[in-house]
């Protein structure tokens, strides 16, 4: 028995490190997405969802599980994953149902119910009210039974280990791992507000208005769902329950030990280039130490859209014009951008592919 | 609601139904009502509501007996005020009509103030507005109109203020008129105010009538934010912040809030009522005082929380007071339990648990009591030691310096558990022996159980047994928070500060007392009390004033009037003030740098520890410096020098990788006796190229047993003949420092238990450790260590070998060099000369030197190989010795020359406890995480934190911080001391900042203790410990109390530094001066050495002195005084209990010249010449009186010999002629001078000082 559940442990902390985990719920999400009728079925969602909360609550017996757990401030959190879980689930319930119904011809879901308007007197009010009154009430008896983790006060000279962004902004803390803080802090989150600006104006795809299909918006709906799953709300857990001390990666039985070091020596394009494959020293001038890496980002900006055009992107290269389609890349670009560095990382120590501190450039 | 139209309800699509959203709607109501109540709830019951509301109840308890008690005490006045107000009553009402008739007059012209005050008020309006015009206008007609205004109604003006004044005026008329007519109740009233138990009685009334007000109201919940009678107690503190880097806010406490009694007085068990069969404690009234004030603390002691028993028990309390009082007699005084008789039943629990009378067996009242104040509450109780810690009058008061400066935990919180409370470590103890803590895991620490020899016999291996003993004592055993303990969850995480348990309060005093720790010390001195400040002593100044010095003339020194003085309890700081002594003196600051700019007294410190090395060769002979190194204690168990080799991380066989790179094994100890071989070559080949020339003596001139008595003295007296009279005049009494392993027992020696109880100090003495026979090395085995021509150079000239050595120069002649030199060689231990030598072994000697040579110079292995296969064994001794010299820090106690620029290798401490507790490396040690323990562990057993790390191949990676023996009381108190270095940003005004005479006391304190002066002398009550060697009083070093007032500062500060030869000016001497080696009692065999004090030594023990005897210590010149004066000029103690001067039929006129003849006539009369000697040539018995005239004794501490000499030295044979032996006056003996006891001294002191030839 104890050898099993040290087997389980074992694979759960393997599966947990962000290397195995981010790949798995991509992996998983495209497969979801793909067999999305037989997966959100009850009788296959229904078990799935109900072992994750067997592995929540089996995992509870272990002391440093629960400690990170039921710490007074990641329990949002974990409300979190089980409310995305569950509308992620709904949405495409109802697509399977209203796809298949329009594969018979059938009307959606939503079209047979005419509950497009309510009467602000008396029902309208009064949901509102319910719902206030609940809400303050959970208020209420939160603020009773886990009252606010306040910690010693703030000194510069002992600042604390880790010292964690707000749940909301752990995703960003993550890409800060990968990319240096100009391109993760900076660069990157601005891409995401204005690509998400952008939608309207390269989605004008009148389909899926008032009801939920996954046929008809394909490609939008898959491109949103990896990035909110998979490069928001997977590295948000991470960063809750996961990253210890010194941003270290722990199991989620692990003790967060503030001495653990890990054994990791990242690399430079340019090192692996010249030392590795040359076995020869740095060359003096940046540009040419630094010219593979340049010339592997310039072939990703250039190359990477022509190739998309040919390759996955044929339908939408024909359906858009030239400029929405230039954008869609190039925000498609920014978002590879993020797995490309973290696949280097993971499979080569990649540390930067062009280093240029003369000049603070580093990608 | 209007009306839904009814279609709606058959529509289809209507969702929502009415009926099931009302029912969701109520039960989210409900949900958000049972929300809100628990919140409040929750807010109402915070535990420190509940703690003050009990409080507050108690409180009213308290006050009700209180109320109770007055009550019966003021029975009689209250009687006779009443009997008092009946009779004014009556007087009054016979001048009733006149009363009537009077307040109708007051009546009326209260209306006729009031009226006319009104019109005047009005009026006064009309000027103001006439002033106002007179500005403004410009029209001369109107201009002219306005001025004609404003006179009009300036007259009217002061025609109604007039008024006003009269109707007021007539108004107090009649009101004193009335108030003449009631005088006799006024009277009654002004007695019953003026009572103070009814005054009391009426405060507590106010309390009662207070707490009943409102309460039940402003208690409830919701409704308590309008007026709550709980409230947290916060303290914003001035001068004392949180440390937060950059930012630094006002400390804040809220400990108060539920430490409600901690800052009032009359809540302590030290208040408790003494047993009962002291006869003093007999006294009724006394004894009433004490019970009530106990019973009233003990009822507000116990919480509504309490066991039923303890409840009962303060049922008791209520029913024996009552009782009590039922027998008081008022006018008597007297209480009693039979009948008025004063004697006190026993008594004794009776079934149901109460406690009754009883003849036999049985707690007496005090006793009983007492049992049930030690079961009180901590946090009902005052603060432990009040008034020195917290109270207002202290130094520390509460509202200035609050509580967490100190306790440590956080301040802000009032949750017991987030306060981060720390259980004392005793209780820690005692619940880990518990079946329920043996059960959850928790272990008492094997030490607790075993000794180290028992532990290895479990079959530990040394290592293992020293890790589990090495770091717990018997005494002291180490604490896990018990979560029983807490309360709560036990710690709080994020707290970086845990509160201190008790055992480490002490850490905290550091952060303020850097200057130093002092408690106020004032001399009693044969039943004077010296300058005690005291209203009847007005010319009283501060010490060391100068300005006060010159404008006071001639009052040196203000001695008040018999005084008794208060006895506060004796205080040792054992903790942290003794630990700093052993930082100091096993020179831990060698290797662990400590700010001087911060720790001021680092800045006295003024050389290493050990003695310089440079000079070795010719100090020691070849075998004893190995034997030595490996192990110190070997050879002296009491040596300060610690031991590198053979301990838990260096003694076993270890996995070593040659520099071939194979693996093999080498013997912990063979490794160890080489490193030793190489150190010890390496000296002898560094101190060969410095060492002086020895001077060749021949020892056999020396004389042994006379050595034996010059150092032992005439202590021994199982060798007859050696002791006694024989060798008085010739002992040194080198066994004051020194240990030469005879009779320790003997020497034991406790100056209190001396006959000086005359001669006390009041005030705390405790401070230092003192070193006494510590202070020099322990003899017994000097001859196996060092070359006789050494030893012999030595004693000649200490200084000459060690220029910062406190051996002091004995002034020994080469006879006596010679044959102290000669008995100390014969002091040989036979074991440790034929103990083994150190096995030396090439081939581990070249291994360790290739292994240094990459270790320490960094070196890559090939060419560090081929370096050291190069030299000659001698040439790697030399290597490997110096560079383990530096490894090991020798150089941080020795003085060397090669490194005598070299920085310590130790960390340095000066704010190391503020280091963050995860920066310490543990590693496994099984200890507590926390700063103590840390540093705790590593002085019992330094290696400790290698404990089952694999680090064996890399033998100059382990840790080399030296086993030093500490004693579990010795490292508690060093720990407690380092724990105390944080970097804790104190304002300068919060910090003890010492006036002048604290400095001075300080730095004597430093001074006295550095050369051992207490071995010898009696100082500060303290010492003497060379007394019981010497056998009569007489020849004893003299007991210091009272030193600053009895010699001149100038005089003193040549004497120590130089006692052998003091020349003072003097006027009256030929040439102004007296030539030196005056030696001031001829008769004394052991003579006081020359310490080669320096100059700012020499004065601070000079103003220590005076410091402690209020006297002053410039250096002027003391003022002088001649027959031919006025004869008051002189500085004389008030020490005469009458004073002549009250008494004008005793005034008599003196002259100058009859002044003078009386003195000589008494001079004749007393027969002092037949004692005392002018001529330098004679050694009289008793002091020659050329000493009182060469500037040494101060004229006012001459009067106070003179009046009463056998209470500053008990058993002086000189008489004393103004007192008898009790100090009862004698002056009536003599007619001399009117019969005046303070003109006879004076006129006598003069004489002798000033005319006698």
């Amino acid at each position: 028995m104890d050898n099993v559940l040290a087997f389980l442990r074992w694979i759960v902390t393997e599966a947990a490190a962000p290397k195995l985990l981010v790949p798995l719920v991509f992996v998983a999400l495209i497969l979801t997405l793909k067999y999305y009728r037989v997966v959100t079925k009850p009788r296959v969602a229904g078990p799935i969802g109900l072992l994750i909360v067997v592995f929540l609550v089996g995992s509870c017996f272990d002391a440093n599980f629960r400690k990170i757990i039921t710490k007074a401030d990641n329990i949002p959190i974990i409300l979190l994953l089980f409310s995305v879980f569950f509308l992620v689930w709904l949405s495409l319930r109802r697509a399977a149902l209203n796809d298949e119904a329009a594969e018979k011809g059938e009307p959606p879901l939503e079209a047979r119910f005419k509950r497009e308007t309510v009467l602000v007197w008396p029902d309208l009010v009064m949901i509102e009210l319910i719902v206030i009154v609940g809400l303050t009430a959970l208020l209420a008896f939160w603020a009773v039974g886990l009252p606010a983790p306040l910690e010693e006060p703030a000194s510069a000279a002992l600042t604390p280990n880790p010292s964690k962004a707000p749940w909301y902004f752990l995703g960003l803390q993550e890409m800060l791992v990968y990319y240096d803080p100009w391109y993760a802090g900076v660069v990157l989150p601005t891409m995401i507000v204005v690509g998400l600006m952008a939608i309207p104006y390269i989605d004008t795809n009148p389909k899926g208005n008032g009801y939920y299909t996954l046929v008809e918006r394909k490609f939008a709906i898959s491109v949103f769902l990896i990035g909110f799953i998979v490069f928001w709300i997977a590295l948000i857990t991470i960063g809750t329950f996961l990253r210890g001390p010194n941003w270290n990666f722990f199991g989620p039985y692990d003790y967060w030990d503030v001495h653990m070091s890990v054994p990791l020596k990242n690399i430079n394009i340019s090192e692996i280039f010249w030392v590795k494959m040359l076995k020869q020293g740095m060359p003096e001038a940046w540009y040419v130490r630094e010219l593979p890496g340049i010339v592997m980002v310039i072939a990703f900006v250039m190359i990477g859209p022509l190739l998309l055009a040919k390759t996955v992107l044929k339908k939408l290269f024909k359906q858009l014009d030239i400029v929405r389609f230039s954008v869609v890349v190039t925000l498609l670009l920014f978002m590879i951008s993020l797995p490309a560095k973290m696949l280097g990382r993971w499979l080569f120590n990649l540390k930067y592919v062009v280093y240029i501190p003369e000049y603070f450039i580093n990608l | 609601m209007s009306k839904r139209p009814s279609s709606t309800y058959n529509d289809p699509g209507y969702f929502y139904n009415p009926k099931k959203l009302l029912k969701l709607f109520t039960l989210t109501s409900v949900l958000l009502a049972v929300g809100i109540i628990a919140m409040v709830w929750k807010d109402w019951a915070r535990p420190w509501k509940d703690t003050q509301r009990a409080a507050m109840r108690w409180e009213a308890r308290r006050l009700s007996v209180e109320e109770m008690i007055l009550e019966r005490r003021s029975k009689s006045t209250a009687r006779s005020i009443a009997k008092a107000r009946r009779a004014a009553e009556k007087e009054v009402a016979k001048n009733r009509k006149a009363i009537e008739a009077v307040e109708k007059k007051i009546a009326e012209w209260r209306g006729a103030f009031y009226l006319r005050d009104m019109i005047y008020k009005e009026r006064k309006q009309y000027t103001l507005e006439a002033e106002y015009k007179i500005h403004e206008v410009h029209d001369p007609d109107e201009l002219e109109e306005w001025t004609r205004k404003l006179f009009k109604f300036r007259d009217d003006e002061a025609r109604f203020k007039d008024a006003v004044r009269h109707a007021d005026s007539t108004l107090r008329g009649k009101l004193a008129e009335r108030a003449e007519l009631e005088s006799a109740l006024a009277a009654v009233e002004a007695r019953r105010a003026k009572d103070p138990q009814l005054k009391r009685l009426a405060l507590v009334r106010q309390g009662i009538e207070k707490n009943r007000h409102w309460s039940f109201l402003r208690e409830l919940p919701l409704l308590d934010f309008l007026a709550p009678p709980t409230k947290v107690e916060q303290l914003v503190l001035d001068n004392i912040v949180e440390n937060y880097e950059f930012a630094f806010p006002k400390k804040v406490d809220r400990c108060g809030t539920c430490h409600v009694n901690a800052f009032r007085v009359g809540f302590d068990a030290e208040k408790f009522p003494r047993p009962l069969d002291d006869k003093k404690e007999l006294d009724g009234n006394q004894f009433e005082l004490a019970v009530y004030r106990f019973v009233s603390d003990s009822i507000a002691a116990v919480t509504p929380k309490d066991k039923p028993e303890k409840l009962r028990a303060v049922e008791i309390h209520h029913q024996t007071l009552s009782f009590m009082w039922a027998e008081y007699d008022a006018e008597s005084g007297e209480i009693g339990l039979d009948g008025g008789k004063k004697k006190w039943q026993k008594y004794k629990r009776n079934k149901k648990g109460l406690w009754a009378k009883t003849k036999k067996g049985g707690a007496s009242i005090g006793e009983y009591y007492r049992s049930v104040l030690n079961r009180m509450e901590n946090h009902w109780r005052t603060h432990p030691h009040f008034d020195d810690m917290v109270g207002p009058g202290s130094a520390h008061p509460y509202e200035k310096v609050g509580c967490t400066v100190c306790h440590l935990g956080r301040g802000w919180s009032t949750d017991f558990g987030l306060a981060h409370h720390t259980p004392d470590r005793k209780k820690v103890e005692d619940w880990m022996t518990t079946e329920r803590a043996e059960k959850e895991g928790h272990h008492l620490p094997l030490s607790a159980k075993m000794s180290l020899t028992e532990a290895m016999g479990a079959g530990r291996s040394e290592t293992e047994a020293d890790i589990a003993t090495g770091w717990l004592t018997d005494q002291d055993v180490k604490y896990r928070w018990a979560d029983e303990l807490g309360r709560n969850k036990g710690k709080l995480k994020y707290w970086i500060w845990p509160q201190y348990p008790k055992m480490l309060i002490q850490a905290s005093c550091l952060k303020c007392h850097k200057a130093g720790m002092l408690r106020p010390v004032e001399e009693e001195y044969a039943g004077i009390h010296i300058g005690k400040p005291d209203a009847a002593a007005p010319d009283v100044r501060e010490w060391g004033d100068h300005a006060a010095a010159t404008s006071v003339k001639g009052e040196a020194i203000a001695a008040s009037r018999i005084f008794i003085p208060k006895k506060p309890e004796r205080y040792r700081p054992k903790g942290l003030e003794s630990g700093k002594d052993s930082f100091l003196r096993f020179g831990c600051y060698g290797c662990h740098k400590l700010d001087a700019t911060v720790y001021p007294f680092m800045d006295r410190v003024r050389a290493k520890v050990g003695p310089p090395l440079d000079e070795i060769v010719s100090k020691v002979n070849d075998s004893w410096l190995e034997k030595w190194i490996s192990d110190p204690k070997s050879f002296r168990p009491d040596t300060r020098m610690p031991r590198f080799f053979d301990l838990s991380n260096n003694s076993h066989e270890f996995q070593y990788r040659f520099a071939d790179g194979n693996f093999g094994k080498i013997k912990g100890k063979l490794w160890n006796q080489t490193e030793i071989w190489a150190i010890a070559a390496w000296m002898k080949a560094e101190s060969k190229k410095r060492a002086r020339k020895l001077p060749t003596v021949d020892l056999s001139r020396g004389d042994p047993a006379r050595g034996e008595r010059l150092v032992i003295g005439d202590h021994d007296a199982s060798k007859p003949g050696t002791g006694g009279d024989a060798a008085k005049g010739e002992a040194k009494a080198c066994i004051a420092c020194h240990d030469i392993g005879i009779k320790t027992d003997a020497l034991k020696f406790d100056a209190a238990a001396l006959k000086h109880e005359k001669n006390k100090l009041v005030g705390s003495t405790g401070w230092g450790a003192r070193m006494s026979r510590r202070q020099g090395p322990t003899l017994t085995a000097l001859g196996s260590k060092v070359k006789p021509e050494w030893l012999y150079a030595w004693l000649r000239n200490p200084r000459g070998w060690w220029k910062h050595t406190n051996m002091p120069d004995l002034r020994l002649t080469e006879q006596e060099a010679l044959d102290i030199a000669a008995y100390l060689m014969t002091l040989r231990s036979e074991e440790f000369e034929n103990s083994p030598a150190i096995v030396r072994d090439r081939s581990v000697l070249q291994k360790m030197a290739i292994e240094l040579k990459v270790a320490e110079q960094k070196e890559a292995t090939d060419r560090a190989i081929t370096t050291v296969t190069g030299w000659s064994v001698d040439e790697q001794a030399q290597y490997v010795g110096k560079t383990l010299f530096k490894h090991y820090g020798c150089f941080g106690c020795h003085d060397i020359h090669a490194f005598q620029d070299a920085t310590p290798i130790g960390a340095e401490l000066t704010e190391w406890a503020s280091k963050p507790m995860e920066r310490l490396e543990i590693n496994h040690a099984p200890i507590e995480h926390s700063h103590f323990d840390f540093i705790y562990a590593k002085l019992r057993n330094p290696r400790i934190y290698d404990y089952g790390m694999p680090r064996r191949d890399k033998p100059y990676e382990r840790l080399r911080m030296p086993r030093f023996g500490f004693t579990a009381d010795e490292a508690r108190d060093i720990g407690t001391f380092v724990i105390a270095l944080v970097n804790d940003p104190i304002t300068p005004a919060a910090r003890f900042n010492p006036d002048a005479r604290d400095s001075a006391i300080i730095r004597g304190r430093e001074i006295i203790g550095r050369y051992n002066c207490q071995a010898c002398h009696i100082i500060e009550g303290e010492g003497g410990d060379i007394w019981p060697v010497i056998k009569a009083d007489k020849w004893r070093p003299p007991n210091l109390l009272g030193q600053g007032i009895k010699t001149q500062p100038s005089w003193l500060f040549h004497f120590m530094k130089d006692p052998a030869f003091v020349s003072i000016s003097d006027a009256s001497a030929p040439g102004g001066i007296v030539p030196g080696s005056d030696r001031v009692r001829p008769w004394h065999s052991i003579r006081m050495p020359t310490f080669g004090l320096s100059d700012e030594e020499a004065r601070a023990v000079v103003k220590y002195f005076a410091a402690l005897s209020r006297a002053p210590a410039d250096f002027e010149t003391m003022p002088t005084d001649t027959l031919t004066g006025d004869g008051t000029s002189y500085a004389t103690p008030r020490i005469f209990p009458v004073k002549r001067e009250d008494d004008p039929t005793k005034t008599i006129s003196i002259t100058a010249r009859n002044r003078l003849d009386e003195a000589r006539a008494m001079f004749q009369q007393y027969q002092c010449k037949s004692c005392h000697s002018i001529d330098a040539k004679i050694d009289s018995q008793a002091p020659n009186f050329r000493h009182t005239r060469a500037g040494r004794l101060r004229p006012e501490w001459i009067a106070l010999w003179l009046w009463n000499p056998n209470s500053l030295q008990e058993g002086t044979s000189m008489p004393g002629f103004f007192v008898g032996d009790h100090g009862e006056p004698k002056a009536a003996e003599s007619a001399f001078l009117g019969g005046d006891a303070e003109q006879q001294i004076r006129a006598l002191r003069d004489f002798v000082t000033r005319h006698y030839k």
